[in-house]
């Protein structure tokens, strides 16, 4: 009889034992899809956020705007804004633009201080750049070139603005001209924003750019230009290398850096991504100890199998191989039910999100929604479950090589 | 003249009394320079890493407590800043409101190293410090009384204030402003003085931020005009706009 269907037979004859060792295999195997579905989810979301919010792909910006950025440098800007935005836009893969002008400001009212990250920007390429339709929860976004704005409905709600009285919604926001001398100027609420990201409502405010380069004496600047790019062509670091190489020498005051070398923190949970991995192989282990410990016990329980084993001829490596099979059987149906289980649930819930609630609101700098996504990703699925059934058999070596030592005499003395 | 007799009187005065105290000092410090009304034209000039940046103003005071400024270079054209008290209000062409600071937002810059509570201090020092003589000095080439303030009140500009006062005119020369961990904030150097009627006018001083480190910011009076007639409503909130 081969092996395997001795192998079969036995995971048969002992189900209860087969069906224990088989559900910790699909729970250590299903949590570490869950795990890397997480860990997926979060990434695209970080990304998605990071890029449609922040940088870009490729972020553009003065070249000394960074060494200085504690100090406000809000004179650090991009001249001749127009030429540029051309210049860079005329790469057939780049295919969305975002031109800002960013200030940071204050709103006084009722005795209290409300801060402001400002943004202006042309609302005819925003709207697409930042998917604006899918944020707007109330009013419409300002005309260009008005002194209209559209702010996080966060600082509305603190502001007391719900655009539902017939009187218009006015705030002044104190800031930095471009001359580093200050400003306040007023703006009508004509809309509200609701971002994934929470820490964005409680700060944003959209106005048109005309009417902040008029503020704030930036006439075709901007602060920065955010691209993004087809990523079937070139991804986003092979594309900020290519405009710096192309570009670099003709805008030499100007720092042209994909989003991943801008993003330190993305890039840090990218790494920290790999972490996850050493995560993964923990739970294998602590998974595959459930059949290191059954195994053991089937085969102080199996003595008198094995002595009789031994005693028909079957050699020590066969009886390895023998339970050694056993663990891989068992490991196998384990891990693809596990498997199955955590596609299914990152495929039910993935997509809806699992809210945060509060969670998320303090933490600036995180570009993350306040709903944890499940991503699924085919070639981390794979590699787990060859993972989980690799380690779960491999597990099985030390009792099986003990095993295969014990002596048919000694085995048979043992009944 | 007039000046140098009520000068020589009150150091007259304070010899046959003993010696001058602190308080003594600024007070007379004080006097040389309060005036009923004062309207004064000057630009302001900050210096750093930079490069250069100036604006020019026309200023109103009358008495410690009501002081207005109006910016009339071209960038900064027609933005005010008026302090009643204690209360500052911000005023721009392009707002449809003024904004109101107190507290800690006093200390936000208005331009340069210049604080929207350093152009504004009046000349009420012993309402808001104490000051104690703590030694006698030559500074910047000035044999000075150094006179060391501590703030009385929670909410005076700064916590510890040493001021360098020229014996013979009772005009600062110097000053140290420190806060209440006693680190040393801002550094204040005269160099131009106006003698107007009898009272001194600081006409071009030296302001610096040293926590902002590499940046200094000039501030000069060009005209300066003591006891005009002013309107009442000049110093009011209705009237910046």
């Amino acid at each position: 009889m081969k092996l395997s269907h001795i192998a079969l037979r036995n995971i048969m004859r002992n189900r209860r034992r087969s069906i224990l060792s088989g559900s910790a295999i699909a729970v250590a195997t299903m949590s570490i899809v869950l795990l890397f579905g997480m860990m997926e989810g979060m990434l695209d979301d970080m990304a998605r956020n990071e890029q449609r919010y922040e940088t870009g792909m490729v972020h553009i910006l003065n070249a000394e705007f960074d060494k200085y950025a504690r100090l406000n440098p809000v004179h650090l800007y991009i001249k001749n804004a127009e030429e540029t935005v051309k210049a860079f836009e005329s790469y057939p893969w780049v295919t969305a633009v975002s031109e800002r002008i960013n200030f940071a400001g204050r709103i006084y009212q009722d005795n209290r201080e409300y801060n402001v990250f400002g943004k202006g920007v042309d609302f005819s390429r925003e709207k697409d750049f930042e998917k604006l339709d899918e944020v707007l929860v109330a009013g419409r976004l300002p005309d260009p070139g008005s002194r209209e704005a559209v702010i996080g409905v966060k600082l509305a709600a603190e502001l007391g603005i719900d655009l539902t009285d017939s009187e218009p919604d006015k705030i002044t926001i104190l800031t930095m001209k471009s001359n580093r001398t200050s400003k306040h100027f007023t703006v009508e609420v004509v809309g509200l924003l609701a971002y994934p990201v929470s820490s964005l409502n409680s700060v944003t405010l959209l106005m048109p750019l005309a009417t902040a380069q008029d503020f704030l004496l930036m006439k075709d600047g901007l602060s920065e230009i955010l691209l993004m790019v087809d990523e079937e062509q070139y991804n986003a670091n092979r594309a900020a290398a290519l405009l710096r190489d192309e570009l670099g020498s003709r805008y030499p005051d100007l720092k042209i850096e994909s989003w991943l070398e801008t993003n330190l923190i993305f890039s840090m949970m990218n790494m920290a991504a790999n972490i996850y991995n050493v995560f993964a192989l923990f739970f294998f282990v602590l998974g595959s100890s459930v059949i290191i410990n059954t195994t053991i016990m089937v085969i102080y329980e199996r003595m008198q199998e094995i002595g009789t084993l031994g005693a028909m001829g079957m050699r020590g490596k066969e009886l390895t191989r023998l339970f050694f099979l056993e663990a891989f059987f068992i490991s196998l149906i384990g891990a693809l039910i596990g498997t199955l289980i955590g596609i299914v649930i990152i495929l039910a819930i993935g997509k809806s999100g699992i809210p945060l609630g509060s969670m998320m609101e303090d933490l600036e700098g995180f570009s993350m929604s306040n709903y944890l996504y499940l991503g699924l990703s085919i070639k981390n699925t794979v590699v787990v479950f060859i993972y989980s059934v690799a380690i779960a058999s491999l597990s099985t070596f030390i009792p099986s090589r003990r095993a295969s030592k014990i002596e048919p005499v000694e085995a048979l003395r043992a009944i | 003249m007039k000046k140098i007799i009520t000068l020589l009187l009150f150091t007259g005065l304070l010899a046959s009394a003993g010696a001058i105290t602190g308080s003594e000092i600024i007070e007379k410090s004080d006097e040389l320079q309060s005036f009923d009304t004062q309207k004064s034209s000057g630009s302001m000039i900050s210096h750093d890493r930079f490069g250069d940046i100036t604006s020019s103003f026309i200023s109103w005071s009358r008495g410690d407590r009501e002081f207005l400024l109006e910016f009339t270079n071209a960038e900064e054209a027609g933005q005010k800043v008026l302090r009643v008290n204690d209360t500052m209000y911000l005023y721009d062409p392009d707002a449809e409101e003024t904004i109101r600071l107190s507290g800690s937002a006093l200390k936000d810059t208005l331009f340069g190293d210049i604080s929207y509570e350093d152009v504004s201090e009046g000349n009420d020092t012993l309402d808001t410090y104490n000051a104690e003589l703590v030694g006698e000095e030559l500074k910047k080439g000035k044999q000075c009384y150094k006179v060391e303030l501590t703030a009385k009140k929670r909410n005076a500009p700064y916590y510890r204030q040493l001021l360098w006062i020229d014996k013979s005119t009772f005009v600062l020369v110097f000053g140290e402003y420190y806060s209440k961990r006693d680190v040393l904030l801002k550094n204040i150097e005269v160099l131009g003085v106006k003698e107007v009627g009898d009272k001194f006018v600081l006409s071009h001083l030296i302001l610096r931020d040293l926590i902002k480190g590499d940046s200094h910011t000039e501030m000069k009076l060009d005209d300066i005009e003591l006891n005009p007639v002013l309107e009442d409503r000049l110093f009011t909130e209705e009237a910046l706009f």
